[in-house]
């Protein structure tokens, strides 16, 4: 087993692990704003590409403008679900919005299912796909590994977005005011912060991360209206590794996830490929037994 | 007390008023509806194939019940959602099973769930048809009461092993799915292909239909495809799109192969380039136009195409025909049976079913053989231009 073979591995986990912490900041911009955790998260990624090949089909637009349109969309589906679901039951406690959350998931996923039955948009309950963003070129070749255009745009941007959410948090004051809301509520309050706003804001931004999310990994991933349960299960997986909250965090963990599991595959012979999937599960079982605020997170809060 | 009374004398007046209709309506409109129920996952993953056949199936019953049913019964189907639930759909069959009115089921179409379904058909003693096709574990219980629509796997082993042999391929490396069906193909295009001297190597490495990457196996098994002729992708056109694409981006370029169920209208929209070249054996329903004006199923698929056309504006595909298979062996069974038959007399009327030309094939059955069809059945397609193109290989059309 040369480094070589190995490295190719790392370059593919790469890859997805990108695709995975873009997922993840999605969870985290709302946690840090509110202390709930979205698990609609998915469910954004989804409609991003939901709506992409909606306004491409049945509308005609461009790439370009499909996908404006379609992150315009899922932020007013983000800003929908905190109004009408979140907001009400907020006061009722965190978890019982995380149940909500997790309702409303369940809700969003469903809902191209009866569309299966009119003839002209029956095509948004059948897998779908959408085209390249660069389609001159296939893939670079680095170290002796392949890495498809497609996926060097999802390595960019997730880092394009960890740097302006970074900035957004730490050096404008309206990210200090959205994470004081979540860390001290009633301090914040009477520092003349309205928190719900804060939390609308938390949604809006999630809700757009998801949804450029959906559309950069819907070329490489086949999307279905039910794909947005399992990348959000991914995404929350990495949070954890990562540690709770953290946008480094979130970064970090969504990388290592994705290596590990291309790891996993790559170098564990036969089990390895067939169960996929799995492994993502196991790595979430283990971080939890052995370290439980996340690689970088700190003392966990009581 | 005036008012009770009016009101117990007009319930009494309705009774005898609803009694009178109801025995006038059996002596008059004539016959007892035959029922046949239909257990689909018409919601979850699969609902745009679910949504075809349901089409397909209210399109031909209205057909035969327009040209007066059978024998003056009218043909009525139940549909019943099982959400793509294994446990709800065996709650289903035995929901129809006990309802004695119900002559037959129709599905389901979810190759995982027949072999927890067909048992029950079997132990309700209910004549089923079965979408999805026989697989080995189905085979070798040899189910009494379950009948099956589409192309099994070693007709498609066979075949594809026909396509090969055509093109001179002497090693065949099979990077295949966990789906029965697609374990069945390539085993017994091993077998097959033994006996012909083509090496068919199946992959060590696999993958799940619910993958979304399969980079991983295809950097393992890389080094090793050199030493083959042709690639053979055996799972389904969705699944197989991003296999396709991956392949692409590590950048092997060998022949690819694949079974049927790339004969799909998802498979070109979800592969475009990718699947470009791709050669697969498949039904013959998408590609309706290319068949010769001698094949028997021609007239019949292009009739229904129509009539799909016309109703829901979208022509049938394999699928789609699947239900006009189902529908029209029940009707020629149930005519074949006499007169109000028991379920019994049913299935023995089935496995009578001779010559009957389908949209999937040409449909033979009997007390050994439930699944019919032969490997005719399977048109060589290959995918140019986005689009399905029938070849013709010399003395195998």
């Amino acid at each position: 087993m040369s480094i070589n073979y190995i490295l190719q591995f790392v370059f593919i986990g790469l890859s997805m692990g990108a695709i995975y912490a873009i997922i993840a900041l999605g969870y985290t911009t709302i946690f840090r704003a509110s202390n709930i955790v979205n698990f609609a998260q998915g469910e954004f990624v989804m409609l991003g590409g939901l709506f992409t090949h909606f306004f491409m089909v049945s509308c005609g637009f461009s790439y370009l403008f499909s996908g404006i349109l379609a992150v315009i969309f899922v932020i007013l589906v983000g800003i929908g679900l905190q109004l009408l679901i979140i907001r009400p039951v907020r006061k009722a406690g965190v978890l019982i919005s995380i149940m909500a959350t997790l309702g409303a998931s369940m809700v969003i996923s469903n809902v191209p299912v009866p569309l299966s039955s009119i003839p002209k948009l029956g095509y948004l309950s059948d897998p779908f796909t959408l085209p390249k963003l660069t389609a001159t070129f296939e893939a670079i070749e680095i170290a002796g590994a392949r890495i498809s255009s497609q996926r060097l745009w999802v390595i960019c941007i997730s880092l394009v977005l960890l740097g302006i959410l970074y900035y957004f948090s730490n050096y404008t004051r309206t990210g200090k005011a959205m994470e004081a809301s979540a860390s001290s509520p009633l301090a914040a309050q009477l520092a003349g912060i309205r928190i719900e706003k804060m939390v609308l804001y938390a949604f809006a931004i999630s809700a757009a991360i998801g949804a450029i999310g959906g559309i950069l990994i819907t070329p490489i991933f086949n999307m279905r209206y039910d794909s947005g349960m399992m990348l959000g299960l991914k995404g929350f997986v990495a949070c954890v590794l990562g540690g709770w909250g953290k946008t480094s965090g979130a970064v970090l963990g969504g990388f290592m996830l994705g290596i590990i599991e291309s790891l996993c595959v790559g170098l564990i012979p036969l089990f390895g490929s067939l169960y996929q999937q799995m492994w993502a599960f196991i790595i979430l079982i283990a971080i939890l037994y052995f370290r439980p605020m996340g690689i970088l997170g700190g003392e966990v809060e009581e | 007390m005036k008012l009770l009374q009016i009101f117990k004398s007009t319930l009494v007046v309705l009774f005898i008023l609803v009694f009178i209709m109801g025995g006038l309506s059996v002596v008059f409109a004539g016959k007892a509806p035959y029922k046949i129920g239909v257990n689909l996952a018409l919601t979850g993953p699969i609902s745009g194939g679910t949504a075809a056949i349901k089409n397909g199936l209210m399109i031909e019953t209205d057909r035969i019940n327009n040209s007066g049913g059978i024998d003056g019964h009218q043909l009525e189907l139940i549909f019943e959602d099982s959400g793509l639930d294994i446990t709800k759909m065996a709650n289903i069959h035995r929901k129809f099973a006990r309802n004695k009115e119900i002559k037959a089921i129709i599905g389901p179409l979810f190759s995982t769930a027949t072999p927890t379904l067909t048992p029950i058909a079997d132990r309700e003693q209910i004549p089923e048809i079965v979408l999805c096709p026989s697989s080995p574990v189905e085979r070798s219980r040899k189910p009494k009461w379950a009948f099956y629509i589409a192309q099994g796997d070693p007709i498609v082993a066979a075949r594809s092993i026909d396509l090969i042999e055509a093109r001179g391929y002497k090693k065949i490396f099979a990077f295949y799915d966990q789906d029965p069906t697609y374990i069945g193909i390539v085993e017994n295009m091993k077998v097959l292909g033994g006996k012909k001297g083509i090496e068919v190597f199946l992959s060590k490495e696999k993958f799940s239909t619910q993958d979304t990457d399969m980079t991983p196996q295809i950097l393992k098994i890389k080094k090793q495809l050199k030493n083959y002729d042709a690639l053979y992708i055996g799972t389904n056109g969705a699944t197989g799109s991003i296999v396709a694409r991956n392949l692409i981006t590590q950048g092997i370029t060998m022949p690819i192969l694949a079974p049927h169920g790339w004969g799909f209208g998802f498979t070109l929209a979800m592969g475009k380039e990718a699947v470009e070249g791709v050669e697969l054996v498949s039904g013959k329903a998408c590609i309706t136009d290319e068949l010769d004006d001698s094949d028997p199923q021609k007239a019949v698929i292009v009739d229904f195409n129509k009539r799909m056309q016309a109703r829901f504006q979208q022509p049938g595909d394999q699928l789609a025909g699947h239900s006009y298979d189902a529908i029209w062996i029940l009707h020629h069974a149930l005519k074949r049976a006499g007169e109000n038959p028991s379920r019994s007399q049913l299935r023995d009327a089935i496995e009578k079913t001779k010559n009957f030309v389908g949209i999937t094939g040409v449909y033979n059955y009997s007390p050994s053989d439930h699944e019919g069809l032969t490997k005719e059945a399977l048109a060589f397609i290959k995918i140019q231009n986005n689009k399905f193109n029938r070849i013709k290989i010399p003395g195998l059309n």
